[in-house]
């Protein structure tokens, strides 16, 4: 759990950009549509599938598509749920990175923020110049390892709150 | 191989008893995953508006579903 110290205020609450989360999102809906394609092209090509099934067919195909469809809005709330958890939050005292590796694997670090000594943003291809996200690179006095936020939205606003050059309570 | 011989092309496990071990697998697998998913959101979530919207939403959707799995199979099974 991400707990602030008293009287610490929230700066910026940053994630991956809306379209990172949208591409898995079409993954899936695709998975999920998969089935009722297979169905048709199946009949398309004049195979009785209803045949193969003992008892009312209409009510096992209805079974598993209900069933199908249930796992795949699951999945779209584990990848939500990567989307959303997986963070930075630059606070007034301290920057705080929070990563979901997975469901069952998370880390969470905190440095203050007089430790930042340097912010690099990595842009690359032309859907991450137009829609404007890429990586944000943290590096910190007295840590070997290097804070990233892949994909971020808005990079270069990131960067300016890491540095401290942003005030206000703000999302992206 | 005619292709309209379905049933001997891919001979599905049709027994009560498979099709009843298939749902309860189904359902340990949806409540195992809702209540994960649920307890992240709890522990992890840092908006609670976001997160309280995201719980209904999952929880409206996936009650919907799982009804029409549980009552589609019910009604299957009947029919056998």
């Amino acid at each position: 759990m991400i707990t602030l110290e008293p009287h610490e205020t929230v700066i910026l609450t940053a994630r991956k950009h809306w379209f990172v989360f949208a591409a898995e999102l079409l993954g899936i809906i695709m998975l999920g549509v998969a089935p009722f394609v297979l169905l048709i092209v199946v009949s398309s090509f004049g195979v009785d599938v209803t045949r193969a099934i003992p008892g009312n067919a209409a009510l096992f195909f209805s079974a598993l598509l209900a069933g199908w469809l249930t796992l795949i809005w699951i999945a779209t709330f584990v990848t939500w749920t990567h989307y959303y958890l997986d963070m930075i939050i630059v606070t007034d005292k301290n920057i705080i990175e929070a990563e979901q590796h997975g469901l069952f694997s998370r880390e969470v670090s905190t440095f203050g923020r007089e430790r930042v000594q340097d912010v690099t943003i990595d842009t690359h291809g032309l859907l991450a110049t137009i829609l404007n996200f890429g990586d944000v690179h943290i590096q910190t006095a007295g840590e070997s390892r290097e804070f990233i936020l892949r994909s971020a939205a808005r990079p270069e606003y990131v960067k300016e709150c890491v540095l401290g050059n942003s005030r206000g309570n703000d999302t992206v | 191989m005619a292709l309209t011989n379905f049933e001997t092309l891919l001979p599905l496990p049709f027994s009560p008893t498979i099709l009843w071990i298939v749902f309860a697998v189904f359902t340990a697998v949806v409540l195992i995953m809702s209540i994960i998913l649920l307890y992240h959101w709890s522990k992890y979530g840092f908006n609670g508006f976001y997160i309280g919207f995201a719980s209904t939403l999952y929880l409206v959707g996936v009650t919907v579903l799982f009804s029409s799995t549980l009552i589609s199979f019910f009604a299957y099974i009947q029919s056998l």
